[in-house]
Order: C-alpha cells, then sequence, then structure tokens
C-alpha cells in the first residue's frame, strides 16, 4: 500500500458515513473489502488506529514528539 | 546499570540530569576561555529546557538523550556506559536545534540581546568540536573511536544534504506529501539513525545489529518529527510553524486536494496565519475538517509500527526493548495511556492545570 492508498482510505472515512461506520465496527473486514494490499507494517498501524476517535479527542493526543 | 533502578518515569529525568551535568562538565573542561564557556553555557539552557522538559508529559524521555541509553542497554544489558555518548548526542542535537532556530528566526528567550553571530558561533562550537573531544574522550578503544567520528561526520553530511534539498523546496508554495515526508527523513529520521548507530557501535553490536538500530532510530525520528509538526499546528499556544509559513504534512495534505480558488483561498490564509490568530484557528478546523490531521496520524502509526516490527526482530536486552517500546508509544496517537500517565493526568487535574508543551522534537 502506497501513502496515496493510506489517503484514500482515510477520504472514504471522512467522506462516506457508511465506510466509516463499516470501519469503526470491523476495521480489518472493512480494509479487506477494498481490496487494497497491505504490508505487514501497514496491517499493523491500521489495526492499531483508534477509528472511534473524534476530531477532537485525535487533537487532544497530539503530542510533541519525545 | 542505571536502567533496573526505577521506573521509567524516575529513570528518564535522572539519567537526563546526569547527562546534562556530563555536558557542563565538558564545558567547563574543553572551552579555551571564559568568555567561550560563558557562551556556551548559555546555549545550554536550551538544552536543559529541552532535556528535562515538562514532567507531566511523556515521562520525560527524550530521544537525543535516552535513545541512544537504550540501545546501549538492549545490546550490551547495561546503559550507564552510554552516558558520555548521550553527552555527545545530546550537544549534536543542541547545535542542530539553534541552527535551526537561527533559519526560524525562531530564538528561544535565553538568548534575547545576543548577537546572531555569537549565537551562530555557539551552534557552529557545538556541531564541530564538542561532540567529537567527547567521543574521544570515551573509554573505548581507538579504532571504536575512529568509527564513531566517522559515523558523525557521515550522518551530519546526510543531514546537511537534506537540509539543502528542503532549502531548494523552500519556495514551494503547496509541496506534495510524500516531499515533505522525504523531507522529514533526511534531517530528523537521520540524526536519530545516526544516534542509534552510534550507541550500537559502542556496545559492540554486529552490522546487522548496527543497520537495525540505525533503522528503528530513522523510523522513531521521522515519527516524533510528524508528531510535533501536528502538535505545534494544532496543540500549542503559539504555532511557530503557522507563524513561518511552514508547509508541514498536515498543511501538505490539505493542499493536495484543493485547486482553483478554494486552493489559493487558502494559501491567502496560511499568509495571514503569519499575524492573524482567527485565520490560525480557522487553518486548524479545515485541517481537522478534511481529514489532513487524521491522515497525518496514520502516517505517524506506520512509522510507529515499523519501528515496533525492526525491533521485535532485533530481539533487544530487558528491560532496555520494553522502554524502546515505550518511547516509540510515546509518540503514537493511538497508544493507550501508560498507568504513570494517567496517574500525571489525574494529579495535574487536581491541581487545576493543564500541561502546556511547547519545542522541537529531538531529531
Amino acid at each position: 500500500m502506497s501513502r496515496v492508498a493510506v489517503e484514500d482510505l482515510i477520504d472514504r472515512w471522512i467522506n462516506e458515513p457508511s465506510f466509516r461506520a463499516e470501519i469503526r465496527q470491523d476495521p480489518e473486514g472493512a480494509v479487506r473489502r477494498t481490496g487494497l494490499e497491505l504490508t505487514e507494517d501497514e496491517w499493523a498501524a491500521l489495526r492499531n488506529v483508534d477509528w472511534q476517535l473524534s476530531d477532537e479527542e485525535l487533537t487532544a493526543r497530539a503530542n510533541m514528539g519525545a | 546499570m542505571l536502567l533496573d533502578e526505577a521506573a521509567v518515569g524516575v529513570w528518564a529525568p535522572r539519567t537526563a540530569a546526569a547527562v546534562l551535568e556530563r555536558v557542563d562538565h565538558l564545558v567547563g573542561e574543553l572551552a579555551v576561555t571564559p568568555e567561550q564557556a560563558r557562551l556556551l553555557r548559555q546555549a545550554l539552557v536550551g538544552l536543559r529546557q529541552q532535556a528535562l522538559g515538562d514532567p507531566t508529559e511523556q515521562d520525560g524521555l527524550r530521544l537525543f538523550v535516552h535513545y541512544p541509553l537504550l540501545v546501549h542497554a538492549a545490546v550490551s544489558g547495561d546503559d550507564a556506559p552510554a552516558l558520555p555518548l548521550a553527552a555527545a548526542t545530546s550537544l549534536l542535537f543542541l547545535g542542530i536545534d539553534i541552527f535551526d532556530d537561527l533559519a526560524d528566526s525562531d530564538l528561544p528567550e535565553h538568548w534575547n540581546g545576543t548577537p546572531p553571530s555569537r549565537i551562530n558561533l555557539a551552534a557552529a562550537t557545538l556541531l564541530s568540536a564538542l561532540p567529537q573531544l567527547a567521543i574521544d574522550a570515551l573509554g573505548t578503544s581507538a579504532a571504536v573511536r575512529a568509527d564513531l567520528q566517522r559515523i558523525v561526520a557521515d550522518g551530519l553530511l546526510r543531514m546537511s544534504a537534506g537540509q539543502q534539498e528542503d532549502l531548494g523546496q523552500a519556495g514551494a508554495v503547496a509541496p506534495e506529501p510524500a516531499d515533505v515526508e522525504a523531507s522529514v527523513m533526511a534531517k530528523s529520521g537521520e540524526e536519530i539513525a545516526m544516534f542509534g548507530l552510534l550507541a550500537a557501535r559502542l556496545a559492540g553490536a554486529p552490522p546487522r545489529l548496527s543497520e537495525a538500530y540505525t533503522e528503528i532510530g530513522r523510523a522513531i525520528g521521522v515519527a516524533a518529527q510528524i508528531a510535533s509538526d501536528c502538535y505545534d499546528l494544532f496543540t500549542a499556544a503559539r504555532s511557530k510553524d503557522l507563524a513561518n509559513g511552514s508547509r508541514t504534512l498536515p498543511i501538505a495534505f490539505h493542499l493536495q486536494h484543493l485547486d482553483g480558488a478554494p486552493r489559493k483561498a487558502f494559501l491567502a490564509l496560511i499568509d495571514a496565519a503569519r499575524t492573524e490568530p482567527a485565520a490560525r484557528d480557522e487553518i486548524r478546523g479545515k485541517l481537522r475538517a478534511s481529514g489532513a490531521l487524521r491522515k497525518s496520524a496514520v502516517v505517524v502509526e506506520l512509522w510507529c509500527q515499523r519501528a515496533h516490527r525492526l525491533l521485535r526482530e532485533a530481539r533487544p536486552l530487558e528491560p532496555a526493548g520494553e522502554r524502546i517500546e515505550h518511547l516509540i508509544e510515546s509518540v503514537s496517537f493511538f497508544a493507550p495511556p501508560s498507568d504513570s500517565s494517567i496517574e500525571r493526568a489525574e494529579e495535574t487535574a487536581c491541581l487545576g492545570s493543564v500541561a502546556q508543551r511547547s519545542g522541537r522534537v529531538g531529531g
């Protein structure tokens, strides 16, 4: 998966309420159904993403990076 | 061995203080004149602020101090022999940081009233003399010391090339996200990669393991810088990047999908945000709504997961491995909060204060 594919995934999350609901319920299944081919690191990253977080909660998680 | 003594929230500030003490001692010992010592100690004020930072956040872990210590312990089982090396990496970090601040006209308060020519002199001395002498004083073989000196020279050369490329793109109105990420990799990534390689070689790691800790450092350095850029943009009381008109990753993600009039309007907004707080708020709102923050957070996670995988493959000795995991998680947007950070958050809430952080990443 390229960065462009990651961006497309997030764009769908932003623009398609049905995809947002789908990914919140079953993140791995929702991503698999897009047909994207992911590397081990990319799967690990997408599994670790908390899709339930609101924009405000995500902003609050911004850190200054150690 | 310092690592076994305490929890990370105690170990991190304690070792940072020990490294600062060593750096101060080096300045006292090596400065040629009292005036030079004074100038360098003025610079060390900035290092002290960044190394000790805000104790309510992130367990006080700082890449430029703690990553070399942890890599050494992950390879050899002991962090203590790497304290003098952490002094050298801290001096390198400080020199690079001062040059960055000079370039961005964003010098911290302790430089008030000091002419730029003197600040430039301090940064040049920190970068080109003290770390090399600190490495020369390490209690290891001449061959290892020569190897470490070569790693520093090579790392600085690579970072210089990255900076030169960055300067070439400085006039770019709307850089592509991939270009922004490549720039972060060439500077912050390269810096922490260099620190990892130095520590691994000092610990006697074979080439494959040295390469692993180099690449783990690169991944953490990139993740930390992008996370720091998001913090600057969305959370900091005053965004240095918006004040400078810098196009960091969230801005690049947002611009990527704009054409025509909306693109022109957003670029005008970025210009206005240099001076107008209302424009900054508007930018933050637009970036959140377009998913630019979320995309940036996922990119941070991709680099964090790469670092996690490489670390598992490197099979670090414990407890250093666990601490490096902790360091990686401290830059992720999605890592569960640690018990100690929950306790600190509760203490902060009890005191009725909100922790405000500012500053640059250690890479």
